[in-house]
């Protein structure tokens, strides 16, 4: 019966060569399963962390060169008294553009979200949300703010304040809790507006305390403020 | 000795190849292996016991194989763990198998 070699089938051989063969498949295969699944998680987190640092560096080399030009601009002002008007008018765009560190008075708002959430109540009364902070810079601005930053992210013309997820981004850069508003004006008009302004107030005093959300302001005599590190590349926008 | 031979043979092709399977795959590919098991150590007792009928043997390891594997995708598309059904028939085969191989080389060496 069959193909033999001594004591042993052909068949039987063929059939372990077909068990090796799966069993080293089945190997390989647990192995690539579980290197992928384990470090996948960590593999990420590093990608994240490296990508953070290289904006954080490039950030930091944009504002530089900036300011670069910025020193080569007004020795070509100082040079040049044709361009001396332009070269104050440019200086003054580019303290309101966002783009260099400024500092003055100000007003400096913080919140929190509510430390307790009573169980049962929807959570989401109790977080500060992406609207709360466009309500308190809306509101700076009406009060004549010069310059708004929040957790270190200067607010300049691309600025969004949006949410993803549990994070608020601003700048697109990931803020959490307790987020820092600080507005560089008039202190007393700023102040007055935070009441005026029907938002504002009923955050500030009215929802903060129906809920529990910390919102603290406070007057400072001198507030730094840290340059938009964004990019301000225009592609489609041309001077009319 | 051969099969032996078989084994490392086919070891050594499954790691030089070393074809990945899709993870989605994963189960079948445990399937195949246990169906070869329970094929393999059939053979090796049925050869042992000087009844190994060549037909037989491809055809149940052909069939069973294809069976097993028909059994799970079912139980995938039934919401049903049905593989299990095959793991457990082809265990407690390889068991049986083992057990009377051992027996036979008892046996053999006369260690009743």
């Amino acid at each position: 019966m069959g193909t033999r070699l001594g004591r042993w089938h052909i068949s039987l051989a063929l059939v372990f060569v077909i068990l090796g063969f799966l069993l080293a498949t089945a190997f390989n295969t647990q192995r690539l399963i579980g290197e992928r699944s384990r470090p996948r998680k960590q593999n990420l987190i590093d990608f994240i962390k490296t990508r953070r640092n290289e904006r954080t560096n490039l950030g930091k080399e944009l504002v530089e060169r900036r300011t670069e030009l910025e020193h080569q601009g007004s020795r070509i002002t100082g040079s040049q008294d044709v361009v001396t008007a332009y070269g104050e008018k440019l200086e003054g765009l580019r303290k309101r553009s966002g783009l260099t560190s400024v500092k003055g008075p100000g007003l400096e708002v913080v919140l929190r979200d509510a430390p307790r959430v009573p169980t049962g109540a929807d959570p989401g009364n109790f977080l500060i949300h992406d609207y709360d902070l466009q309500i308190i810079v809306n509101a700076l601005w009406r009060g004549g703010a010069e310059a708004i930053a929040i957790n270190g992210e200067r607010l300049a013309a691309g600025t969004g304040i949006r949410s993803a997820g549990s994070a608020i981004l601003i700048n697109s850069k990931p803020q959490g809790e307790p987020y820092r508003i600080k507005a560089i004006g008039g202190t007393k008009a700023l102040a007055a507006m935070l009441k005026i302004d029907n938002d504002a107030r009923l955050l500030v005093s009215g929802y903060s305390q129906k809920y529990g959300l910390v919102v603290k302001v406070m007057t400072k005599k001198v507030l730094k403020l840290p340059p938009y590190y964004g990019s301000t590349k225009l592609t489609s926008l041309k001077e009319e | 000795m051969i099969p032996i031979l078989g084994l490392v043979t086919g070891i050594a092709l499954g790691l030089i190849l070393n074809i990945p399977v899709p993870a989605l795959m994963a189960r079948y590919l445990g399937i195949a292996l246990l169906a070869a098991l329970d094929s393999s150590f059939g053979g090796l007792r049925a050869n042992l016991e000087e009844s190994f009928n060549e037909r037989l043997f491809i055809g149940g390891f052909l069939f069973n194989t294809i069976i097993a594997g028909l059994i799970v995708y079912l139980g995938d598309n039934l919401g049903i763990e049905l593989y299990l059904a095959a793991v457990v028939a082809f265990g407690v085969r390889l068991f049986q198998n083992l057990a009377i191989i051992r027996r036979h080389f008892f046996k053999v060496h006369h260690w009743e």
